[in-house]
């Protein structure tokens, strides 16, 4: 008993500069950041941000520091020499090293906790850390103790151990299989996931890295260490790293063909059937007039053939004043496009309609206007939308307006009727969320009440928020997660989407790329452009939206700084436009 | 000459051979998975190699021969000691272009012409090759009298740190001004970081002159601290 205490005193006395050092650092620090937050206010600490992000690194300083101290040279030999076990020994100097550890860590967190406010914003979570990190900084300890027990060089042992705690770090945000590990996931206080993985993995590492030091200490293994281990361990360390994140999300995605544009077009719309399909386009001209410089918008349509393995553009047709958003084009009538339009009555706030219909069959295109004046009303710019069926046309405003199509290039008014569709009491939108939150749990869709379309046709013409339903599924993107919905209640008025699953991306995915918003879905498909804002270029990610939750089954990375448009076809395949360039990429491997 | 070349490369090669497979593994592995676009990944090799090769190359050559008591016994050899100097310059000159050669020709053969022209990588290596040759000059002088390789390192990675800072300011003042200055000729990284900026203010042909008269400035401001070091031990 008199030989345990003297190892413990001798112990304490060696480690009690680290844990002077460690309190400066994780309470001292931030009880004077406290202070100085000012006067008046209430006094609050952050050390948790501390302990989060630097306890592992003070779990494998004080590792390697309580070993090499003792198990080096001559002292070694001294130790040796004492009738006392080196395993008893070390075993003493391994529990006095973790107490200080978690000592040291957890009390400015304990503090922080009785401090601060219930309702304050912590930058990091103190109770989730005091919960789950002993654990992390139990295993970082143990296995840097080990690594010291084995090279008995602090340098070297350092460096290693620091290798070691990024791959523990690190490898699970990019390794699927082993998430469960990954701290994003651990720090997730709303998560209702078991940690049970975590806890299981944690034990045995820390296990481990002690069976290895009391082992190397009995049989006074130890590993001759130079530069080029620690050289290759690091690079090592990091090549893994790298490898795990890229090929994670690696680009699967085919690239077919590639036409470029004019380098100045901007892709506004694409509109295809995987076989025929119209490309929407703008461009700007810099001019100057009466010596000022002025920007003038071009807008162009192209036909559009997808090929097999290729993708051929039509002549580009210069349209004016043509709202692309508002069009209507139908695979069984490739050459006609219908758009509404708004025109502005001068010296007035009102405006009327003005169908126009473009022709791009013969050669040249044409184009056919018919205006309404008759019905000029202030509010037509703004609900005014345009969908077909079968041999109908609507427009959609103030007013209904119904167009024969026997004649395709000549739309004949049938009828004018008062139309309204307007949003529920108290909403100010036509799709209502539940909660009203960016994680909706139901979505209710208001559908025009258009007479002579069923409710589905209404739902697929409803497109207030893109995307519009691919089937029963309706999938967002927000921030940086995905979520899908499958259509619960269809009725003459309204559609309603119960949630059904959500992707988180990794870390590693986040790094590679942003969500952009632009997004398109098809064929249980769903395609998300992603940015790179590092990188200055961009990517697509696609998902599948079939089963319980999304999942990601293909990525492809552009060159283009940004993507434009997406247009999913109906084999699986994509076209995607950047700036001045046209992609056709193949299908993803897995469905 | 030849017998210290031969010393140099077997002591040498190892980092040449961790260079090398560094940037050719992250090169290869990026450009196969393709999570970013070629050029950008391509950028990603050569910033980490002016960030690692320079270091790599510069703290192992003078200052790990004094930490392991070699360099006395080095001096003492009937060799003119601005020969051990330009065997170690010159090892320390393939340290740093090799590992760029083996990347660069890694990603010629994965990815070439695929989105960016092989003329286009070419011209992106030769300019990373540029300022790492820049840097190791820097760090190579600044270091030889020190005494051991881990204080070489902290002086290499410091001299990285002040040439990053420099560089910075620049990039913030060209935003600033919306002018480029005349200074960015002075900063190694002109050739990567200002080079599409400033290259019509200071004409690729008159940087490349300009760090060439730095590194043979310093290269021989070294040389010299090296032979009087060598003079005063005899």
């Amino acid at each position: 008993m008199k030989q345990l205490t003297s190892l413990l005193w001798k112990e304490w006395f060696e480690i009690r500069l680290f844990v002077a050092i460690g309190l400066f650092v994780f309470l001292g620090l931030p009880l004077i950041g406290g202070m100085e937050a000012g006067w008046g206010r209430r006094f609050e600490i952050q050390a948790s941000l501390w302990v989060f992000m630097l306890g592992g690194l003070l779990a494998s300083v004080i590792g390697v520091g309580v070993v090499v101290r003792d198990l080096n040279g001559r002292l070694e030999e001294f130790w040796r020499s004492r009738p006392v076990s080196s395993e008893r020994w070390l075993f003493v100097k391994y529990v006095v090293g973790l107490a200080a550890v978690i000592a040291v860590l957890s009390i400015p967190l304990i503090v922080q906790i009785l401090i601060n406010r219930p309702t304050s914003y912590d930058v990091e979570d103190a109770p989730t850390i005091l919960k789950w990190h002993p654990l992390l900084w139990a295993a970082f300890y143990s296995l840097s103790f080990a690594i010291a027990s084995l090279l008995r060089r602090g340098a070297h042992a350092a460096m290693l151990s620091i290798a070691v705690m990024l791959l523990i770090y690190f490898l699970p945000t990019v390794l699927p299989p082993i998430h469960f590990l990954s701290l994003s996931q651990i720090m997730d206080k709303y998560s209702k996931t078991s940690h049970l993985g975590f806890v299981v993995v944690m034990i045995v590492l820390s296990a481990t890295g002690l069976a290895i030091s009391l082992a190397a200490a009995r049989n006074d293994w130890r590993i001759e260490s130079d530069r080029k281990l620690i050289y290759w361990s690091i690079g090592g360390a990091l090549l893994i790293l790298f490898s795990s994140a890229a090929f994670q999300i690696a680009t699967n995605l085919p690239l077919i063909a590639q036409v470029d544009l004019p380098a100045n077009d901007y892709v506004d719309l694409i509109q295809s059937d995987g076989v025929n399909g119209v490309l929407w386009s703008h461009s700007f001209e810099i001019t100057m007039i009466n010596q000022e410089r002025w920007s003038i918008t071009h807008q162009f349509v192209r036909k559009l053939h997808v090929g097999a393995t290729s993708v051929e553009l039509g002549p580009a047709t210069e349209v004016k004043s043509f709202s692309w958003w508002r069009s209507a084009w139908q695979p069984e009538h490739p050459d006609i496009i219908y758009a509404a339009e708004a025109i502005g009555v001068a010296d007035s706030e009102s405006s009327f309609p003005q169908l126009k219909t473009i022709n791009l069959g013969n050669g040249a295109a044409t184009l056919d206007e018919q205006s309404f004046p008759e019905l000029a009303a202030t509010h037509w710019p703004f609900d005014m939308r345009i969908f077909v069926a079968k041999d109908r046309l609507y427009l959609l405003g103030p007013k209904v307006m119904t167009f024969d199509l026997a004649d395709r290039s000549k739309p004949r008014l049938l009828s004018i009727e008062p139309f309204a569709w307007t949003p529920p009491p108290g909403q100010s939108s036509r799709l209502v969320t539940q909660p009203n939150d960016s994680d909706y749990e139901i979505m209710t869709q208001i559908l025009p009440p258009v007479p002579g379309i069923s409710p589905r046709q209404r739902l697929e013409s409803s497109n207030v928020w893109a995307p519009q339903p691919d089937g029963d599924i309706l999938t967002l993107s927000y921030r940086d997660y995905v979520t899908t919905y499958r259509l619960d209640q269809l009725t003459d008025t309204s559609a309603t989407f119960r949630k059904i699953g959500r992707y988180d991306p990794s870390q590693v995915e986040k790094m590679f790329g942003r969500l952009s918003g632009r997004n398109a879905a098809l064929g249980g498909l769903y395609f998300e452009a992603g940015f790179n804002d590092a990188g200055g270029s961009s990517s697509v990610t696609v998902f599948d939206v079939t089963g319980p939750r999304p999942r990601p089954v293909g990525h492809f990375a552009f060159a283009d700084t940004f993507l434009h448009e997406l247009c999913p076809l109906p084999d699986g395949r994509l076209l995607a436009a950047g700036k001045g360039r046209l992609y056709l990429l193949g299908p993803p491997p897995r469905k | 000459m030849r017998s210290l070349l031969w010393k140099e490369w077997h002591e040498q090669r190892w980092k040449l051979a961790f260079g090398s497979l560094i940037l050719a593994a992250f090169a290869l592995i990026g450009l196969h998975a393709r999570v970013v676009a070629d050029h950008v990944l391509l950028e990603w090799v050569c910033v980490l190699a002016t960030l690692l090769l320079p270091v790599l190359a510069s703290t192992g050559l003078l200052p790990a021969e004094r930490s392991d008591g070699t360099l006395p016994t080095l001096l003492a050899l009937p060799v003119n000691p601005l020969r051990i100097f330009l065997v170690k310059s010159l090892v320390g000159i393939l340290l740093c272009g090799a590992p760029l050669i083996v990347a660069g020709a890694v990603s010629v053969a994965a990815a070439g012409g695929r989105e960016v022209s092989v003329v286009g990588m070419i011209d992106l290596h030769v300019r990373a090759l540029a300022v790492t040759l820049s840097l190791f000059f820097w760090m190579f002088a600044l270091t030889v009298r020190l005494p051991s390789e881990t204080r070489a390192a902290m002086i290499a990675v410091g001299i990285l740190i002040a040439w990053l800072i420099v560089t910075a300011g620049l990039v913030e003042a060209w935003r600033m001004n919306q002018a480029p200055s005349w200074f960015w000729a002075l900063t190694p990284f002109v050739f990567i970081v200002g080079f599409r900026w400033v290259s019509w203010v200071v004409p690729l042909p008159v940087s490349f002159a300009i760090h060439i008269f730095i590194s043979l400035a310093l290269w021989f401001w070294a040389a010299r601290q090296l032979t009087s070091e060598a003079e005063g031990r005899s």
